[in-house]
């Protein structure tokens, strides 16, 4: 029953591409950033914990649009790419990977800081005492503690890169292959009044999207039942 | 029995100090000292809650970090102006004082978390650690399935199993009842006996410390006002149980002979490390010779006759002079007796003080019915 062209497959494939690489991305930096973010006393934590919470309440317009501008040759980020010698950002998968990684930023830190503060700091002090060093201590306790948060931050993190759009048009544009995802592609098919393949690749979002708060609502589920047991 | 070779090593650490020097001045709480803890037997810290025991203790691991504080284990500095050892590279074991083990690991992967980042120098073994704790039976399980007392156990066995230079243990009793708290006690002395680990313990309860301790550091408001021997610390601690209406003394003891048809046993009180010519019996367990004893004798089993009482069923009865009379709440009055170089309490009516004319500096005898070994 389902007729998806050529072009949405590879919207598709495009779309899973991204959200894999930046969930990636943002576990391997969204983690530091969170058990600082955690465990620090430092001034600066309301500040950063700011700073990453931007992307909820910014309209995604104005989050690509600086990142547009960023992205220009005048731009820190153009500046950084020239010298680099690669090529510009804007309207690349490369700017929407970076584009991405500031907009899915707080889905995935805040799970893991919730997941460190909820572990308290006693078995990191347990572990101390034990001859565990920082990084031991971070591996041997804070990963096996926290997990059920990074499966929480994984799983949001991926899904809401997916159901990206304002963003992508900003600093991405449309070109096939390259930036344009499924959200991107809905809108196209809907433009040239399409309505059937938008309805078709709709709904597959919606389906994911159920899917994926469906698993995180387990998971959650789960998670607190064991709370109970200690 | 297990770590004879151990002792070989008493004399060099006899030697050797914690030099403690903190300073904490916040608003609320100030801890203020300047000390050095014997590396040898065990060093209860005493006081109330909120006197800085807790504080005291974590910057001793280096959980707390105050700068104008220095800590010096033996030659080494562990903080001063310009170090700051973290806590991890302290050979230490810290017992904190409700169970903390490491919830997603069984009781054997919370031993081995201990064991594999011991250092090279290892003196106490695994299979010893189980043996002298009971830990068999819950290797396999999570902490979430056990009880507080063996959580607690496995906790204790953990922190030896970090190969420690030196203990530390935060009121490790205070979280559970009455029934673990014995049962945990029973181990400790085992381990203070079999184990040549200095020990530096916390505790709000002079009876805990009164058993347990050989040196008593008391904390008041932050700041030390006695660290003495525990036998010296026995006035203190009869003190602290007053406040806590509980009227006792504590006294140290020694074995002089056995009689094995009565079941009995005759100890001499000590005073300052000696024997006395102060003898008590008591019923027999099973001690050994030199082994010290603690004793606490409660002043309402303690009665006063103005003649040596002839005929009476009370073995032990000594002669005292009255030093004290005071008025307690109900009725009652408690007298102070000094037999010597020893203090005791008798719990006597109104009534009784009044028809043997009791005063201060009066010579009488003191009748003890009963002395419990702590």
């Amino acid at each position: 029953m389902l007729e998806l062209n050529q072009a949405d497959y590879s919207a598709i494939i495009l779309t899973l591409k991204l959200a894999g690489l930046v969930t990636l991305i943002l576990l391997v930096l969204g983690t530091p950033l969170a058990y600082w973010l955690a465990t620090s006393r430092s001034r600066l934590t309301p500040v950063i914990n700011a700073i990453v919470a931007l992307p909820l309440v910014l309209p995604p317009t104005v989050l690509g649009f600086y990142l547009l501008i960023a992205m220009g040759p005048n731009g820190p980020l153009g500046q950084l790419t020239q010298m680099l010698g690669i090529s510009g950002l804007a309207f690349s998968f490369g700017g929407l990977v970076v584009g991405s990684v500031f907009y899915s930023l707080p889905f995935v830190v805040q799970p893991i800081k919730n997941a460190i503060q909820a572990m308290g700091s006693r078995p990191l002090e347990v572990a101390a005492t034990l001859g565990a060093s920082p990084l031991d201590r971070f591996f041997s306790v804070v990963l096996p503690n926290a997990k059920p948060g990074f499966l929480t931050a994984a799983v949001l993190g991926f899904a809401h890169t997916v159901g990206e759009f304002g963003v992508i048009l900003m600093i991405g544009g449309n070109i096939p292959g390259e930036t344009r995802v499924v959200s991107v592609q809905i809108y196209d098919h809907v433009e040239s009044l399409e309505y059937a393949q938008a309805h078709q690749l709709s709904a597959l979002m919606m389906i994911f999207a159920f899917v994926v708060l469906l698993l995180v609502f387990q998971l959650n589920r789960k998670q607190s039942r064991v709370n109970h047991v200690f | 029995m297990f770590f004879n070779s151990l002792h070989k090593h008493q004399d060099a650490d006899s030697m050797r100090y914690l030099s403690v020097n903190v300073r904490i001045n916040r608003p609320q709480f100030n801890l203020n000292l300047n000390t050095k803890i014997l590396l040898s037997g065990v060093t209860a810290i005493f006081g109330h809650s909120g006197s800085g025991k807790t504080s005291l203790l974590r910057c001793i691991a280096g959980l707390e970090k105050h700068s104008q504080s220095s800590i010096q284990f033996g030659q080494t500095y562990w903080q001063n102006k310009h170090t700051f050892l973290p806590t991890h590279k302290r050979q230490i074991g810290y017992v904190f004082q409700e169970p903390s083990l490491l919830a997603h690991l069984t009781v054997r992967d919370n031993l081995n978390y201990a064991i594999k980042r011991a250092g090279k120098n290892r003196h106490i073994s695994e299979s010893q650690v189980v043996e002298l704790l009971k830990l068999t039976p819950l290797l396999a399980q999570f902490p979430a399935t056990l009880s507080g007392g063996e959580k607690q156990r496995v906790a204790i066995g953990r922190a030896l199993l970090a190969q420690p230079q030196l203990l530390l243990m935060d009121e490790p009793l205070a979280s559970l009842d009455l029934k673990h708290k014995y049962e945990i006690l029973t181990y400790l002395e085992q381990l203070k006996q079999q184990l040549n680990i200095p020990i530096i313990y916390i505790s709000h309860s002079p009876e805990e410390v009164a058993r347990l301790a050989d040196q008593l550091i008391m904390l008041e408001k932050g700041q030390i006002i006695s660290h003495q021997s525990i036998e010296q610390s026995f006035d203190l601690l009869n003190q602290a149980n007053r406040q806590l209406n509980e009227q006792a003394v504590f006294l140290s003891a020694e074995l002089i002979e056995t009689a094995q048809q009565w079941q009995q046993m005759k100890v001499a009180l000590k005073s300052a490390g000696k024997k006395s010519t102060t003898y008590l019996w008591l019923s027999q367990i099973n001690v050994q010779p030199e082994q010290e004893l603690r004793l606490k004798i409660m002043a309402k089993d303690v009665s006063i006759s103005l003649q040596q009482a002839q005929g009476s069923s009370i073995q032990n009865i000594l002669p005292v002079v009255i030093e004290k009379i005071e008025t307690l709440d109900s009725g009652m009055q408690l007298i102070t007796l000094n037999a010597g170089e020893h203090l005791l309490y008798a719990k006597i009516s109104n009534k009784a003080v009044h028809d043997l004319k009791l005063y201060a500096g009066m010579p009488v005898y003191a009748q003890i019915k009963a002395a419990a070994l702590i």
